[in-house]
């Protein structure tokens, strides 16, 4: 039962967050890890017997509707969070053997309580509780971030999208008088503003995603660590951005203008992230990129399948998650430098591992294409042709670029370094079994397979540095950066200014208070002057005084 | 025998009397104030013990004749709203007292006049005849001109003006207009009755439009938001700060009792004025809040916006809601929103006062305070609207019910508000900027582990008010 598993990891995320010191936290983070093994055992046989039952109890009250939390399992969201569950789990594997974080239980706490928010969007169906998840996953990912510097730009576009997903839901809620997502339908019914709902929903989850444009919250990221970035792609916002759009496709279906949005977003998203990933020197700006290229295939392919989920797109996810962990294996073997140059410089150390790391990729890669070629009849062929040719030339390229340049093979030979041809053998005869027992040994992997191999070794690298080099300055000009700040941010500020000046200054201080003080000083001026000893004065005095007592005789009881 | 609102009335003028009349040496006044302030949240936890909730009416009345005449009879009263705003006013100050620097805490003035108005708006919240209502929000301007007289900054003389000009011309107004509701009810009348009672259309439009003008003037609606913009531009001292920030509250206040059940027909064709005079000043104070570079004034935006959005709801949806449960929507919001604002402004102005003692760049301070940055992160993303408080779902009843009402009334509403939260948390990266700082971690002195306890408290006290906003009443 979900709830149960919720619950079980919220203990274990507040026994992580325990501080107990440096010296026990290897063994602490050992055994948060053993209870969340635990815990995730259970969730996989209760996954295989796809209970079914809810969970659900009023939090309080409101003459807007009851705010529930309901925590409902099913077998779409047993299917739907297993992923993540794995992911979490590989992460804190991964947490466990590597030796890059100085409090590592805490770190593991920050990513079971994520997960915790995950589920608790997931299986919600309270706008509340939905936006509670959303606005507590923005402030974990503060502590996944764990930079400033870094946070600045990501969470001001989440807040944004906060916002954005707010007003939505009070619009829906003002209209259908429900806070139930199930009432959704209804509001459809009413299909008062609903290409505003679309079109705002589909961006504010879009912004959540880092999809083009909006990725520019997302490639602020790249100086963070890389173990800590990709835990930020796979398990947070991006996550929750999907989640929100599977949750709300069926209202925002309803506007004309949700496809059209949907697939030119994602095409530039595509194609951008090629093109980032090409040009730019930063190996984990090149994974975000990937990262977006491969949100916005997930997005298209569910938006074929009516964004239902299924094992296929759960084994996508994590096949792209192992992915970057083989990734991060080399940029680890590889001195974790960030720059290429810097990267291929150390190619000669770690020989074995690194080979081992890019067989790895390789094996993966070809996991990858297996799946894409399961899913490529149930999704819109041309976005998975696209998306697989780009990656692949994106992918080949930078291996190329790091291990296969002439430079790097002449240095290699006169090392005398072993080539481990019986290792990656091995590894290929184990990516032909694993695809057969799949039944995914299928004539495009096989053929995306070969490519991909043909273009990391032989790939015309001098031609495509050219072409790049052209392209350099235009990329380090920020101009996405640039339309924030000269179409955003500058004009508020300037009208905040302008109004300021015009209203506050010239109208208020100037105009009214200025004629205020005028006219008081004015005031003064004439009083004291009727005081004076003068005829003139005298006789406004006593002209005045008989007025008032005029006034006074017919208005006060004379009748 | 006196009953307690009677005795919350009059326990800070005592507490007055004694700070008055305290010693200079070692902080006793302080100490004084710190006491009548926490007797005062004791006896208001046992005023809600007795209250009933469920009950609309005000409850615990209590009437003085007044030199003997029937027709002028104070009349002091209860509701769960006026309780639960008078909590939230209660907690500010104390947190405002707890945020005064040492040589502050010396000042028997301010403490003095801080207890006044405490007695002041506790008299206002309970008011329930024309006369005490009129005598206690006209009385609250007194330890104002005051406070502002004496720590009113460089510029108080310009700050003392304005706000002489727009409050007094206010209170002028609306003694004008209770003059003419005493002539034509011959005698004091009930503040829930003037909405009922039969006057000429043009008195009704003289009365309600005095009423209307002068609760306007205390809010920091568009042109009546300058003086309060310049008083607070130049407040250093977080118990002045914080005591100007509640004089919308009064306006606000004032607008909630009178118009408890309907608009009068003789104002509602000016209505459409307010509210776009409301929308504009709006978005108009946001923008302004963008474009200082301090967080003071970006924090002074913040709080304008939340006032204009109740004033908003309460003057439209007071038709399609129910008058009472809007009410206690916006109560538990304020309930909320004034200790969170409170002890805003006392970590800001603190972090201010601490950069200006030890000579250093105000930018990047959050970076070497940990205890007071994790404070002052917490506080604004919850004043933003972290799920941690009741404020985060009464914003979303209270703005989902402004889409219902106008979809462009809402979509201005959130527009202020999302530019206003990105402005705030523009102002934390900036304040954690470590580029532009230069001094190191022992030059600038940390929260103390009493404040701290202090502030854990509110807290979580705002972490239970978001289950169950009433979590205190037993």
């Amino acid at each position: 039962m979900i709830a149960y598993t919720t619950l079980a990891l919220l203990v274990i995320a507040l026994l992580g967050s325990v501080n107990i010191g440096i010296k026990r936290d290897h063994l602490f983070s050992f055994l948060v890890l053993v209870l969340f093994g635990c815990v995730f055992t259970r969730f996989y046989w209760d996954f295989t017997l796809g209970q079914e039952n809810v969970l659900e109890f009023l939090w309080t009250s409101s003459p807007g509707g009851d705010i529930k939390i309901d925590i409902i399992s099913n077998a779409y969201n047993y299917n739907l969070i297993l992923p993540f569950f794995t992911i979490t789990f590989i992460a804190l594997v991964q947490n466990l053997l590597f030796r890059f974080e100085e409090k590592r239980t805490a770190y593991a706490a920050v990513l079971i309580f994520n997960l915790v928010t995950l589920i608790t969007m997931i299986t919600g169906n309270n706008f509340v509780q939905l936006l509670c998840a959303l606005f507590v996953a923005d402030i974990l990912t503060l502590f996944l971030i764990k930079d400033m510097e870094a946070y600045r730009r990501y969470i001001l576009l989440n807040i944004s999208a906060d916002m954005i997903i707010f007003t939505m839901m009070a619009i829906i809620n003002c209209k259908a008088d429900s806070l139930d997502i199930r009432e959704i339908l209804h509001y459809k019914q009413i299909g008062e503003h609903l290409d505003f709902i679309a079109l705002a929903g589909l961006t504010a989850s879009f912004m959540k995603m880092g999809l083009f444009i909006f990725h520019i919250g997302i490639i602020g990221l790249r100086n963070i660590r890389l173990h800590r970035l990709q835990n930020v792609l796979f398990l947070s916002s991006p996550i929750f951005g999907l989640v929100l759009l599977m949750k709300f496709h069926v209202l925002w279906n309803a506007s004309p203008y949700f496809t059209p949005y949907l697939h030119v977003m994602c095409i530039l998203s595509i194609l951008s992230g090629f093109w980032g990933s090409l040009i730019t020197q930063h190996f984990k700006a090149k994974i975000i990129y990937w990262q977006m290229m491969f949100w916005a295939i997930l997005v298209e392919l569910l938006c074929f399948k009516g964004f239902e989920w299924s094992v296929e797109y759960s084994r996508l996810l994590l096949q792209m998650y192992v992915l970057s962990v083989a990734l991060y294996l080399i940029y680890y073997y590889l001195g974790r430098k960030n720059s290429l140059s810097a990267l291929v410089s150390q190619t000669l150390t770690n020989w074995l591992p690194l080979n081992l790391a890019v067989s790895f990729v390789f094996l993966m890669f070809v996991g990858l294409s297996g799946t894409l070629t399961a899913v490529y009849n149930r999704g819109n062929r041309y976005y998975i042709w696209a998306f697989a040719v780009l990656y692949t030339a994106s992918l080949a390229t930078v291996l190329r670029q790091i291990f296969y340049t002439p430079k790097t093979l002449l240095a290699v030979k006169t090392a005398k370094l072993r080539t481990h041809t019986p290792i990656f053998f091995l590894l290929g005869l184990l990516s032909v079994l694993i695809l057969q027992y799949q039944q995914l040994l299928e004539l495009p992997v096989i053929g995306f397979a070969l490519v991909f191999m043909l273009l990391c070794r032989f790939m015309p690298l001098s031609y495509v540095d050219c072409v790049l080099e052209k392209f350099k300055q235009c990329h380090n000009k920020d101009f996405v950066g640039l339309f924030y700040k000269y179409m955003v941010i500058k004009p508020l500020r300037l009208s905040g200014r302008f109004l300021w000046l015009l209203i506050d200054y010239l109208l208020v201080e100037k105009m009214i208070v200025g004629i205020a003080q005028s006219s008081v000083y004015k005031s003064l001026y004439w009083l004291r002057n009727l005081h004076r000893s003068t005829s003139l004065g005298g006789s406004v005095i006593v002209l005045i005084g008989a007025a008032l007592i005029c006034v006074s005789f017919i208005y006060g009881g004379y009748k | 025998m006196f009953n307690l609102p009677t005795l919350l009335i009059l326990l800070p003028l005592l507490g007055c009397l004694f700070v008055m009349f305290s010693r200079r040496d070692a902080d006793n006044a302080y100490h004084i104030s710190l006491l009548t302030i926490g007797s005062g949240l004791a006896l208001i936890l046992r005023l809600f013990m007795q209250l009933d909730v469920t009950e609309k009416k005000l409850q615990f009345v209590h009437n003085f004749e007044w030199l003997q005449n029937a027709n002028i009879i104070f009349s002091f009263g209860v509701d769960t709203f006026s309780l639960l705003l008078l909590m939230g006013i209660y907690l500010s100050l104390l947190t405002a007292l707890i945020g005064l620097s040492p040589q502050a805490r010396e000042h028997k003035s301010l403490l003095a006049w801080n207890m006044y108005f405490l007695a002041d708006i506790t008299g206002f919240l309970f008011a329930n005849d024309m006369f005490s209502f009129y005598v206690f929000f006209a009385a609250i301007l007194l330890p104002l001109f005051m406070l502002i007289g004496q720590f009113g900054g460089l510029k108080k003389k310009m700050s003392l003006y304005l706000f002489f000009i727009f409050n007094f011309a206010g209170i002028l107004v609306l003694l004008c207009a209770l003059v003419l509701v005493y002539k034509y009810y011959h005698g004091n009348i009930m503040l829930q009755e003037i909405a009922l009672m039969n006057m000429p259309p043009v008195v009704a439009s003289v009365v309600w439009g005095g009423v209307c003008l002068s609760f306007l003037a205390r809010i920091p609606i568009w042109p009546f938001h300058y003086w309060i913009s310049t008083v607070i531009a130049n407040i250093k001292n977080p118990l002045v700060y914080v005591i100007v920030t509640l004089i919308p509250l009064t306006g606000l206040y004032g607008f909630m009792r009178f118009w408890h059940f309907t608009i009068a027909e003789s104002i509602r064709p000016y209505i459409d004025i307010i509210i776009v005079c409301c929308l504009i000043t709006m978005i108009f104070i946001v923008l302004i809040g963008i474009a200082h570079k301090e967080f003071l004034y970006k924090l002074f935006s913040y709080i304008t916006f939340y006032y204009l959005l109740f004033l908003l709801a309460e003057i439209l949806l007071s038709s399609i809601f129910q008058a009472d449960s809007l009410q206690m929507n916006i109560a538990y919001t304020i309930f909320t929103f004034l200790p969170v604002t409170s002890t805003l402004i006392v970590l800001d102005l603190r972090m201010e006062r601490e950069c200006e003692d030890k000579k250093c760049d105000y930018r990047g301070i959050l970076a070497y305070m940990p205890k007071r940055a994790k404070l002052f992160v917490f506080f604004v993303l919850i004043a933003l609207g972290l799920p941690v408080s009741a404020m985060f779902w009464n914003n979303f009843i209270i703005v989902s019910a402004l889409f219902k009402f106008s979809f462009n009334i809402g979509i201005c509403v959130m527009f202020a508000l999302s530019l206003i939260t990105v402005a705030m948390l523009y102002e934390l990266y900036v304040m954690r900027d470590l580029k532009k700082h230069i001094e190191n971690n022992d030059d600038i002195q940390d929260i103390s582990n009493i404040h701290l306890a202090y502030f854990v408290t509110i807290i979580g006290i705002l972490f239970l008010s978001f289950f169950n906003p009433l979590w205190f009443k037993f």
